[in-house]
Protein backbone atom coordinates (compact mmCIF):
# COMPACT_ATOMS: atom_id res chain seq x y z
CA UNK A 1 0.00 0.00 0.00
CA UNK A 2 3.04 2.42 1.05
CA UNK A 3 4.21 1.81 -2.91
CA UNK A 4 1.10 3.26 -4.18
CA UNK A 5 0.92 5.92 -1.56
CA UNK A 6 4.62 7.00 -2.82
CA UNK A 7 4.07 6.40 -6.39
CA UNK A 8 0.84 8.89 -6.23
CA UNK A 9 3.40 12.07 -4.83
CA UNK A 10 6.10 11.30 -7.00
CA UNK A 11 3.65 11.18 -10.02
CA UNK A 12 2.07 14.68 -8.82
CA UNK A 13 5.42 16.09 -8.29
CA UNK A 14 6.36 15.72 -11.69
CA UNK A 15 2.97 16.52 -13.00
CA UNK A 16 3.55 20.16 -11.00
CA UNK A 17 7.38 20.09 -12.26
CA UNK A 18 6.43 19.11 -15.83
CA UNK A 19 3.63 22.84 -15.45
CA UNK A 20 5.82 25.68 -14.46
CA UNK A 21 2.60 27.85 -14.27
CA UNK A 22 1.01 25.46 -11.53
CA UNK A 23 3.40 26.26 -9.04
CA UNK A 24 3.74 30.30 -9.46
CA UNK A 25 -0.36 31.16 -9.62
CA UNK A 26 -1.13 30.81 -6.04
CA UNK A 27 1.97 32.92 -5.52
CA UNK A 28 1.81 35.46 -7.74
CA UNK A 29 -2.32 35.55 -6.25
CA UNK A 30 -1.22 36.06 -2.40
CA UNK A 31 1.28 38.83 -3.66
CA UNK A 32 -1.66 40.53 -5.74
CA UNK A 33 -3.66 40.04 -2.11
CA UNK A 34 -1.53 41.42 -0.08
CA UNK A 35 -0.86 43.98 -2.39
CA UNK A 36 -4.34 45.55 -2.75
CA UNK A 37 -5.22 44.91 1.18
CA UNK A 38 -2.03 47.34 1.77
CA UNK A 39 -3.19 50.04 -0.85
CA UNK A 40 -6.77 50.01 0.52
CA UNK A 41 -6.03 50.09 4.24
CA UNK A 42 -2.70 52.26 4.70
CA UNK A 43 -2.90 54.86 6.22
CA UNK A 44 -6.36 53.82 7.85
CA UNK A 45 -5.64 51.72 10.50
CA UNK A 46 -5.24 53.49 13.91
CA UNK A 47 -2.20 52.57 15.51
CA UNK A 48 -0.04 51.64 11.78
CA UNK A 49 -1.14 49.28 9.14
CA UNK A 50 1.69 46.89 10.21
CA UNK A 51 0.11 46.38 13.35
CA UNK A 52 -2.81 43.49 11.33
CA UNK A 53 -0.24 42.97 8.41
CA UNK A 54 0.72 39.18 9.59
CA UNK A 55 -3.11 38.65 10.40
CA UNK A 56 -3.88 39.61 6.43
CA UNK A 57 -1.43 37.43 5.36
CA UNK A 58 -2.65 34.60 7.51
CA UNK A 59 -6.51 35.90 5.56
CA UNK A 60 -4.38 36.02 2.07
CA UNK A 61 -3.12 32.40 2.34
CA UNK A 62 -6.29 31.46 3.69
CA UNK A 63 -8.02 32.70 0.28
CA UNK A 64 -5.24 31.54 -2.19
CA UNK A 65 -5.35 28.15 -0.49
CA UNK A 66 -9.63 27.96 -1.23
CA UNK A 67 -9.03 29.07 -4.49
CA UNK A 68 -6.94 25.94 -6.07
CA UNK A 69 -8.74 23.37 -3.49
CA UNK A 70 -11.07 22.93 -6.40
CA UNK A 71 -8.36 20.73 -8.53
CA UNK A 72 -7.19 18.56 -5.66
CA UNK A 73 -9.40 15.88 -7.52
CA UNK A 74 -10.26 17.48 -10.65
CA UNK A 75 -7.86 16.81 -13.07
CA UNK A 76 -7.46 13.42 -12.20
CA UNK A 77 -11.39 12.49 -12.46
CA UNK A 78 -11.36 14.47 -16.49
CA UNK A 79 -8.17 12.03 -16.98
CA UNK A 80 -9.37 9.14 -15.85
CA UNK A 81 -6.42 8.97 -13.44
CA UNK A 82 -8.65 8.46 -10.62
CA UNK A 83 -11.03 5.50 -11.87
CA UNK A 84 -7.36 3.59 -11.58
CA UNK A 85 -6.85 4.79 -8.21
CA UNK A 86 -10.66 4.02 -7.11
CA UNK A 87 -10.41 0.23 -8.78
CA UNK A 88 -6.67 -0.70 -7.81
CA UNK A 89 -6.44 0.27 -4.42
CA UNK A 90 -7.36 -2.10 -1.95
CA UNK A 91 -7.76 1.23 0.85
CA UNK A 92 -8.70 4.32 -1.05
CA UNK A 93 -8.31 6.38 1.98
CA UNK A 94 -4.64 5.88 2.00
CA UNK A 95 -4.32 7.18 -1.48
CA UNK A 96 -6.56 10.10 -0.53
CA UNK A 97 -3.88 10.91 1.57
CA UNK A 98 -1.48 11.02 -0.71
CA UNK A 99 -3.72 13.02 -3.10
CA UNK A 100 -4.17 15.64 -0.23
CA UNK A 101 -0.30 15.45 1.08
CA UNK A 102 0.82 15.63 -2.20
CA UNK A 103 -1.80 18.96 -2.97
CA UNK A 104 -0.81 20.47 0.32
CA UNK A 105 3.46 19.97 -0.75
CA UNK A 106 3.21 21.49 -3.66
CA UNK A 107 0.54 23.43 -3.99
CA UNK A 108 0.18 25.35 -0.40
CA UNK A 109 3.92 24.14 1.41
CA UNK A 110 5.56 26.85 -0.97
CA UNK A 111 2.90 29.54 -0.43
CA UNK A 112 3.54 29.17 3.30
CA UNK A 113 7.35 29.51 2.95
CA UNK A 114 6.99 32.87 0.84
CA UNK A 115 4.32 34.34 3.67
CA UNK A 116 7.02 33.44 6.30
CA UNK A 117 9.57 35.33 4.17
CA UNK A 118 7.14 38.39 3.05
CA UNK A 119 6.30 38.96 6.80
CA UNK A 120 10.00 38.65 8.19
CA UNK A 121 11.17 41.04 5.53
CA UNK A 122 8.20 43.42 6.37
CA UNK A 123 7.87 43.78 10.22
CA UNK A 124 11.17 42.57 10.95
CA UNK A 125 10.45 40.67 13.75
CA UNK A 126 11.24 36.83 13.62
CA UNK A 127 9.12 35.47 16.44
CA UNK A 128 6.18 36.85 15.23
CA UNK A 129 7.02 35.36 12.09
CA UNK A 130 7.71 32.07 13.17
CA UNK A 131 4.21 31.64 15.27
CA UNK A 132 2.86 32.94 11.48
CA UNK A 133 4.76 29.83 9.67
CA UNK A 134 3.83 27.05 12.41
CA UNK A 135 0.45 28.15 12.53
CA UNK A 136 0.05 28.35 8.88
CA UNK A 137 1.63 24.71 8.42
CA UNK A 138 -0.52 23.82 10.71
CA UNK A 139 -3.73 25.61 9.51
CA UNK A 140 -3.04 25.13 6.08
CA UNK A 141 -2.94 21.40 6.38
CA UNK A 142 -6.10 21.53 8.19
CA UNK A 143 -8.01 23.37 5.44
CA UNK A 144 -6.46 21.00 2.67
CA UNK A 145 -8.43 18.19 5.08
CA UNK A 146 -11.35 19.96 4.71
CA UNK A 147 -11.14 20.59 0.93
CA UNK A 148 -10.81 17.14 0.28
CA UNK A 149 -14.18 16.49 1.64
CA UNK A 150 -15.43 19.36 -0.56
CA UNK A 151 -13.63 18.69 -3.53
CA UNK A 152 -14.34 14.93 -3.65
CA UNK A 153 -18.37 15.92 -3.40
CA UNK A 154 -18.75 18.58 -6.08
CA UNK A 155 -16.56 16.40 -8.07
CA UNK A 156 -19.00 15.54 -10.81
CA UNK A 157 -20.66 18.58 -10.75
CA UNK A 158 -20.00 21.94 -13.55
CA UNK A 159 -19.69 24.46 -12.36
CA UNK A 160 -18.99 23.60 -8.34
CA UNK A 161 -17.02 26.91 -7.26
CA UNK A 162 -20.05 27.91 -5.55
CA UNK A 163 -21.06 25.05 -3.69
CA UNK A 164 -17.69 23.78 -2.59
CA UNK A 165 -16.83 27.67 -1.06
CA UNK A 166 -20.35 27.28 0.54
CA UNK A 167 -19.30 23.94 2.46
CA UNK A 168 -15.62 24.40 3.02
CA UNK A 169 -15.35 28.23 4.67
CA UNK A 170 -18.06 27.41 8.03
CA UNK A 171 -15.39 24.70 8.28
CA UNK A 172 -12.29 26.94 8.06
CA UNK A 173 -13.78 29.26 10.19
CA UNK A 174 -12.50 28.01 13.59
CA UNK A 175 -9.06 27.57 12.00
CA UNK A 176 -9.08 30.67 10.72
CA UNK A 177 -9.96 32.05 14.77
CA UNK A 178 -7.44 30.11 16.05
CA UNK A 179 -4.60 30.72 13.32
CA UNK A 180 -4.89 34.43 13.60
CA UNK A 181 -5.72 34.62 17.71
CA UNK A 182 -2.23 33.01 17.90
CA UNK A 183 -0.38 35.61 15.57
CA UNK A 184 -2.49 38.63 17.90
CA UNK A 185 -0.86 36.86 20.86
CA UNK A 186 2.45 35.92 19.41
CA UNK A 187 2.93 39.90 18.77
CA UNK A 188 1.95 41.32 21.99
CA UNK A 189 4.08 39.01 23.83
CA UNK A 190 1.37 36.57 25.84
CA UNK A 191 1.25 32.56 25.44
CA UNK A 192 -0.15 31.27 22.38
CA UNK A 193 0.49 27.27 22.88
CA UNK A 194 -3.02 27.00 23.62
CA UNK A 195 -4.46 28.35 20.37
CA UNK A 196 -1.75 26.10 18.84
CA UNK A 197 -2.73 22.86 20.31
CA UNK A 198 -6.14 23.80 19.43
CA UNK A 199 -5.37 23.77 15.72
CA UNK A 200 -3.09 20.57 16.18
CA UNK A 201 -6.68 18.75 17.46
CA UNK A 202 -8.29 20.06 14.87
CA UNK A 203 -5.93 18.70 12.20
CA UNK A 204 -6.02 14.89 14.08
CA UNK A 205 -9.69 15.22 13.68
CA UNK A 206 -9.92 15.98 10.50
CA UNK A 207 -6.91 13.83 9.90
CA UNK A 208 -9.02 10.98 11.08
CA UNK A 209 -12.57 11.78 9.29
CA UNK A 210 -11.46 13.40 5.85
CA UNK A 211 -9.63 10.09 4.25
CA UNK A 212 -13.08 8.21 5.00
CA UNK A 213 -15.40 11.03 4.09
CA UNK A 214 -13.38 12.26 0.95
CA UNK A 215 -12.60 8.19 -0.67
CA UNK A 216 -16.66 8.03 -0.19
CA UNK A 217 -17.52 11.13 -1.86
CA UNK A 218 -14.69 9.95 -4.40
CA UNK A 219 -16.55 6.66 -5.12
CA UNK A 220 -19.86 7.80 -5.04
CA UNK A 221 -18.61 11.25 -7.88
CA UNK A 222 -17.73 7.92 -10.10
CA UNK A 223 -20.97 6.05 -9.84
CA UNK B 1 -17.50 -27.31 -14.06
CA UNK B 2 -15.14 -24.23 -13.36
CA UNK B 3 -16.42 -21.75 -11.35
CA UNK B 4 -16.87 -18.85 -13.11
CA UNK B 5 -14.27 -16.25 -12.48
CA UNK B 6 -17.09 -13.23 -12.62
CA UNK B 7 -20.35 -13.90 -12.89
CA UNK B 8 -23.65 -11.37 -12.75
CA UNK B 9 -26.55 -12.40 -11.60
CA UNK B 10 -29.91 -11.03 -12.10
CA UNK B 11 -28.15 -7.94 -12.36
CA UNK B 12 -30.16 -4.40 -12.95
CA UNK B 13 -28.83 -1.07 -12.69
CA UNK B 14 -31.14 1.52 -12.90
CA UNK B 15 -30.24 5.54 -13.46
CA UNK B 16 -32.76 8.77 -13.13
CA UNK B 17 -36.01 6.13 -13.26
CA UNK B 18 -34.72 4.99 -16.76
CA UNK B 19 -33.27 1.38 -16.79
CA UNK B 20 -30.03 1.26 -18.00
CA UNK B 21 -29.66 -2.67 -17.60
CA UNK B 22 -32.31 -4.97 -16.76
CA UNK B 23 -32.23 -8.33 -15.08
CA UNK B 24 -29.26 -9.20 -16.53
CA UNK B 25 -26.99 -12.47 -15.79
CA UNK B 26 -24.12 -13.85 -17.74
CA UNK B 27 -20.99 -16.06 -16.07
CA UNK B 28 -17.37 -14.62 -17.23
CA UNK B 29 -14.77 -17.64 -17.31
CA UNK B 30 -10.97 -17.65 -17.24
CA UNK B 31 -8.94 -17.50 -20.55
CA UNK B 32 -11.92 -16.04 -22.67
CA UNK B 33 -12.02 -13.13 -25.14
CA UNK B 34 -15.96 -11.95 -24.62
CA UNK B 35 -17.35 -8.51 -26.14
CA UNK B 36 -20.40 -7.27 -25.06
CA UNK B 37 -21.78 -5.72 -27.97
CA UNK B 38 -24.53 -3.56 -28.80
CA UNK B 39 -25.98 0.09 -30.49
CA UNK B 40 -25.11 3.22 -28.39
CA UNK B 41 -26.56 3.30 -25.33
CA UNK B 42 -27.71 0.20 -24.00
CA UNK B 43 -25.27 0.09 -21.21
CA UNK B 44 -21.74 -1.51 -22.26
CA UNK B 45 -20.14 1.01 -20.09
CA UNK B 46 -22.61 0.85 -17.58
CA UNK B 47 -22.17 -2.45 -17.38
CA UNK B 48 -17.91 -2.70 -17.28
CA UNK B 49 -18.48 -0.46 -15.02
CA UNK B 50 -20.19 -2.61 -12.76
CA UNK B 51 -17.63 -5.33 -13.39
CA UNK B 52 -14.82 -2.68 -11.80
CA UNK B 53 -17.19 -2.19 -9.21
CA UNK B 54 -16.88 1.22 -10.06
CA UNK B 55 -20.77 1.22 -9.91
CA UNK B 56 -23.36 -0.71 -7.87
CA UNK B 57 -26.09 -2.20 -9.41
CA UNK B 58 -29.69 -1.51 -8.34
CA UNK B 59 -30.80 -4.97 -7.87
CA UNK B 60 -28.90 -8.37 -8.22
CA UNK B 61 -25.14 -9.08 -7.10
CA UNK B 62 -21.79 -9.70 -9.08
CA UNK B 63 -19.91 -12.41 -7.55
CA UNK B 64 -16.37 -12.71 -7.87
CA UNK B 65 -14.26 -15.82 -7.73
CA UNK B 66 -12.66 -16.06 -4.43
CA UNK B 67 -8.88 -16.11 -5.23
CA UNK B 68 -9.50 -12.99 -7.52
CA UNK B 69 -8.56 -9.74 -6.03
CA UNK B 70 -10.27 -6.70 -7.69
CA UNK B 71 -7.72 -3.85 -6.35
CA UNK B 72 -4.78 -6.46 -7.80
CA UNK B 73 -6.21 -8.30 -10.89
CA UNK B 74 -7.81 -6.74 -12.54
CA UNK B 75 -7.19 -3.46 -15.22
CA UNK B 76 -9.73 -1.02 -16.92
CA UNK B 77 -9.51 1.53 -19.73
CA UNK B 78 -12.65 3.26 -20.27
CA UNK B 79 -13.37 6.18 -22.77
CA UNK B 80 -10.73 8.74 -20.64
CA UNK B 81 -7.30 7.09 -21.27
CA UNK B 82 -6.10 7.04 -17.60
CA UNK B 83 -2.92 9.22 -18.90
CA UNK B 84 -1.55 12.56 -17.11
CA UNK B 85 -1.17 15.04 -20.77
CA UNK B 86 1.63 17.20 -18.09
CA UNK B 87 4.11 14.05 -17.98
CA UNK B 88 5.97 12.47 -20.84
CA UNK B 89 4.88 8.70 -22.22
CA UNK B 90 7.68 6.96 -20.15
CA UNK B 91 6.79 8.49 -16.71
CA UNK B 92 2.69 7.69 -17.59
CA UNK B 93 3.97 4.31 -17.92
CA UNK B 94 6.60 4.43 -14.91
CA UNK B 95 3.31 5.35 -12.82
CA UNK B 96 1.69 2.65 -14.16
CA UNK B 97 4.28 0.20 -12.95
CA UNK B 98 4.49 1.18 -9.32
CA UNK B 99 1.12 1.77 -9.06
CA UNK B 100 0.69 -1.83 -9.33
CA UNK B 101 1.30 -4.72 -7.06
CA UNK B 102 1.55 -7.27 -9.57
CA UNK B 103 5.06 -8.42 -10.56
CA UNK B 104 6.63 -6.58 -14.00
CA UNK B 105 6.79 -8.96 -16.66
CA UNK B 106 7.64 -6.62 -19.64
CA UNK B 107 9.70 -3.52 -20.19
CA UNK B 108 8.28 -0.40 -20.54
CA UNK B 109 10.76 0.10 -23.96
CA UNK B 110 10.34 -3.18 -25.20
CA UNK B 111 6.63 -2.90 -25.14
CA UNK B 112 6.95 0.70 -27.20
CA UNK B 113 8.82 -0.99 -29.50
CA UNK B 114 6.43 -3.72 -30.25
CA UNK B 115 3.67 -0.83 -31.33
CA UNK B 116 6.96 1.26 -33.08
CA UNK B 117 6.07 3.85 -30.90
CA UNK B 118 9.66 4.08 -29.17
CA UNK B 119 10.52 7.42 -30.55
CA UNK B 120 7.52 8.76 -28.49
CA UNK B 121 8.82 7.63 -25.07
CA UNK B 122 10.24 11.46 -24.07
CA UNK B 123 7.17 13.66 -25.21
CA UNK B 124 4.47 15.30 -23.37
CA UNK B 125 1.67 13.01 -23.69
CA UNK B 126 -0.69 16.42 -24.45
CA UNK B 127 1.51 16.33 -28.01
CA UNK B 128 -0.04 12.68 -29.04
CA UNK B 129 -2.83 12.59 -30.90
CA UNK B 130 -5.82 10.46 -30.22
CA UNK B 131 -5.02 7.32 -31.13
CA UNK B 132 -1.15 6.99 -30.05
CA UNK B 133 -3.11 7.90 -26.84
CA UNK B 134 -4.83 5.00 -27.05
CA UNK B 135 -1.80 2.50 -27.91
CA UNK B 136 -0.25 4.32 -24.78
CA UNK B 137 -2.75 3.21 -22.57
CA UNK B 138 -3.33 -0.08 -23.73
CA UNK B 139 0.78 -0.61 -23.24
CA UNK B 140 -0.21 0.03 -19.69
CA UNK B 141 -1.90 -3.78 -19.42
CA UNK B 142 1.01 -5.38 -20.59
CA UNK B 143 4.07 -4.27 -18.46
CA UNK B 144 3.06 -5.70 -15.44
CA UNK B 145 0.81 -9.16 -15.13
CA UNK B 146 -3.21 -8.25 -14.87
CA UNK B 147 -5.46 -11.38 -14.65
CA UNK B 148 -8.66 -9.23 -15.90
CA UNK B 149 -8.25 -6.72 -18.88
CA UNK B 150 -11.77 -4.68 -19.16
CA UNK B 151 -11.31 -2.41 -22.20
CA UNK B 152 -14.04 0.45 -23.55
CA UNK B 153 -14.41 -0.07 -27.07
CA UNK B 154 -10.39 -1.01 -27.33
CA UNK B 155 -10.20 -0.72 -30.88
CA UNK B 156 -11.98 2.47 -31.62
CA UNK B 157 -9.55 4.84 -33.00
CA UNK B 158 -6.55 2.35 -33.94
CA UNK B 159 -5.32 1.73 -37.24
CA UNK B 160 -5.22 -1.77 -38.77
CA UNK B 161 -1.78 -2.75 -37.79
CA UNK B 162 -2.16 -1.28 -34.18
CA UNK B 163 -5.07 -3.64 -33.88
CA UNK B 164 -4.05 -6.62 -34.66
CA UNK B 165 -0.79 -5.92 -32.71
CA UNK B 166 -3.82 -5.37 -29.44
CA UNK B 167 -5.70 -8.18 -30.56
CA UNK B 168 -2.32 -10.65 -30.74
CA UNK B 169 -1.91 -9.25 -27.26
CA UNK B 170 -4.91 -10.06 -26.00
CA UNK B 171 -4.65 -13.73 -27.79
CA UNK B 172 -1.04 -14.14 -25.76
CA UNK B 173 -2.71 -12.76 -23.03
CA UNK B 174 -6.00 -16.13 -22.57
CA UNK B 175 -2.88 -18.39 -22.91
CA UNK B 176 -1.61 -17.13 -19.91
CA UNK B 177 -4.76 -17.66 -18.10
CA UNK B 178 -5.77 -13.93 -18.56
CA UNK B 179 -9.51 -12.90 -19.28
CA UNK B 180 -10.31 -10.04 -21.98
CA UNK B 181 -13.85 -8.72 -21.59
CA UNK B 182 -14.17 -5.76 -24.27
CA UNK B 183 -16.81 -3.66 -25.45
CA UNK B 184 -17.29 -2.86 -29.00
CA UNK B 185 -20.46 -2.03 -32.09
CA UNK B 186 -20.31 -5.31 -33.39
CA UNK B 187 -19.29 -8.81 -33.14
CA UNK B 188 -15.93 -10.25 -33.80
CA UNK B 189 -13.97 -13.10 -34.94
CA UNK B 190 -12.78 -15.32 -32.72
CA UNK B 191 -14.37 -13.65 -29.73
CA UNK B 192 -16.73 -14.82 -27.65
CA UNK B 193 -19.73 -12.63 -28.61
CA UNK B 194 -22.85 -11.72 -26.55
CA UNK B 195 -25.33 -9.36 -27.47
CA UNK B 196 -26.65 -6.64 -24.72
CA UNK B 197 -29.48 -5.41 -26.38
Amino acid sequence: MLNKFNSIILRDMRVILNSNSRIFMPIVYLFLIITFFSISLEGTVLGGYDKILTQIIWLSCLLVSLLNIEIMFKDDYEDGTLDRIVINSDMLEICILAKVLSHWLFSILPLVIIAFLINFLLTGNLSVSITLFISLMIGSLTISLIGSIASSLTLSLKGNGLLLSTIVLPLDIPVLIFGTSAIYNSSIGLNYDSELLFMLLLLILFLVIAPFAASFGVKNSLD
Amino acid sequence: MNTPLISLKNVSLTKQDKDIIKNYSVDISESEIINFYGENGCGKTSLLKLVTKLSKPTEGEILFRPDLDISDDIFYVGHKYGLKNELTVLQNLEYAVSFSNTEKINSVISELESYAMQSLSNLQVKYLSHGQKKVISMIQLTISYFKVWILDEPFTGLDQDKASILFEKMQNHINDNGTVIITSHSPKNKFKNIELC
